[in-house]
């Protein structure tokens, strides 16, 4: 029977004094998905390996890791015949907890940070909202809050910058792309550094789900706070008011 | 602040500059050269000949450095930072600079720049005047001409900036009549995604012309 070595990041902050990798010989199936490969070592060989997963199929975003160092959904990356070795080990953005697991519970503060949804004063009793207005909303309503724009992003990743990341700035554009909202998240981002990020597009080409993360969100977010400190809007303010 | 303090002296300077050098030569009746001081209308004419053709390329290369597109492919292609995505860099930051926050008044300008070629190109191709470029094989010239307007255009229609400028800033695009508003955004959006291919095509047709121009 074929067989494939996985090379496992192994650290318990409890007794070990430094990270170390172990590898683990794993009987090949085809179509075989990493996280089933890190099953059976947990199942089979070593029952102390600690890992995250939930669904298995790629909708909750909880079997986030890094495969031969790059981050992916561990539930969708798939072995192949050729594979020899696969090195796994955890998100690098993130503090380690055990071996593979990683500690998000940053990313939970960071979202109670953010303005939050305020609707506008509204005498109708149902909002009416049309297809296109919420179509463009939907794109970032897709993220399963895997954290691998998080992980990927050099600014956090490697700098450890006060950059807010990809996936909040995401939530940032659906909330302002909503035609009922008022808030004004500007300021809010331009504290958090959106200025940081150097449009590499990093963390689109590792989103499980396609979201277009640079290009619909970061860009025009970025373009809203050129326009919220522009000469015109500062003079659109004077005859009209405050605007969002 | 200070920034846009130093573009308005910049801005001043090169005035100036054209001002005293861009003396336009005169014809009498007779045919005679003459330095006398021209009409006020065609002295504003000259200065801002000066000025345009002075600050034409400062104003398309400081475009071009504060396109995303470029941005992009600087980062990651030419400067390699990072060198990949997760790559474990640990090099100095080199982040966005201020003068990225002027990308649109750039535009603003290469709109106005692009719409004067324009003027001058179907002038010339009309008219049969006076070529702005002197070129060295007509024919070639004037392909490399309308490809550059072309191309140049293209890559104006297709920017960040415009993109968002046509629907990106509005979170009711549903609330223009007929929702012409959408459709246009939704075409903007296919059309920027060949943004980068337009910048370097713009890019490679405006260096042609100059070297066929003879200004390379």
């Amino acid at each position: 029977m074929k067989t494939i070595t996985l090379r496992i990041f192994r650290y318990n902050p409890e007794v070990d004094s430094k990270p170390r990798f172990e590898n683990y010989d794993v009987p090949f199936e085809p179509k075989m998905r990493v996280l089933n490969a890190i099953r059976y070592i947990q199942e089979n060989i070593d029952g102390t390996l600690t890992f995250r997963w939930n669904c298995g199929a790629g909708r909750c975003g909880s079997c986030s890791m890094e495969v031969n160092g790059f981050p992916s959904l561990t539930c969708k990356y798939e072995i192949t015949e050729e594979m020899k070795e696969i090195t796994v080990e955890p998100m690098k953005a993130f503090p380690v907890i055990k071996d593979l697991l990683t500690d998000v519970s940053s990313m939970l503060q960071t979202a109670r940070e953010i303005p939050p949804f305020s609707p506008q004063d509204s005498e109708e009793e149902f909002w009416k909202i049309m297809p296109e207005d919420v179509e463009v909303t939907k794109e970032f309503r897709k993220c399963i809050e895997c954290y691998l724009c998080q992980d990927t992003c050099h600014v956090i990743r490697n700098h450890k910058m006060n950059y807010i990341g990809p996936r909040w700035v995401a939530k940032v554009a659906s909330l302002d792309k909503h035609p009922m909202d008022s808030a004004n998240r500007s300021e809010f981002l331009n504290k958090r550094g959106i200025w940081l990020c150097n449009v590499t597009r990093c963390c689109q080409e590792v989103c499980p789900e396609h979201i277009k993360i640079t290009e619909n969100a970061i860009i025009p977010e970025k373009e809203r706070i050129v326009t919220e400190h522009s000469p015109i809007t500062a003079l659109k303010r004077k005859i009209f008011g405050e605007t969002k | 602040m200070r920034f846009s303090l130093l573009v308005i002296v910049f801005f001043i300077i090169i005035s100036g500059i054209s001002f005293a050098h861009d003396h336009p030569t005169y014809f009498n009746d007779e045919g005679e050269f003459t330095e006398e001081q021209p009409s006020l209308v065609a002295l504003t004419f000259y200065w801002f000949w000066g000025i345009h053709d002075r600050i034409h390329w400062i104003v398309i290369i400081l475009m071009l450095y504060t396109c995303y597109h470029f941005r992009y492919v600087s980062g990651k292609r030419i400067f390699t930072h990072p060198k990949m995505c997760a790559y474990n860099d640990k090099g100095e930051y080199l982040g966005e600079s201020k003068l990225h926050y002027y990308h649109r008044y750039f535009w603003y300008a290469n709109v106005f720049l692009i719409g004067i070629h324009w003027s001058e190109a179907i002038t010339g191709w009309i008219f049969g005047l006076q070529y702005t470029y002197k070129f060295t094989f007509q024919e070639l010239g004037i392909f490399l001409e309308a490809l550059y307007l072309i191309t140049f255009t293209l890559w104006l229609l297709s920017c960040h900036f415009f993109r968002y400028f046509t629907g990106g800033d509005n979170p009711c695009l549903s609330c223009s009549r007929g929702g012409w508003r959408t459709k246009i955004f939704q075409k903007e959006s296919k059309f920027n995604q060949y943004h980068g291919i337009f910048m370097w095509s713009a890019i490679i047709s405006m260096i042609l012309l100059l070297l066929v121009a003879g200004h390379l």
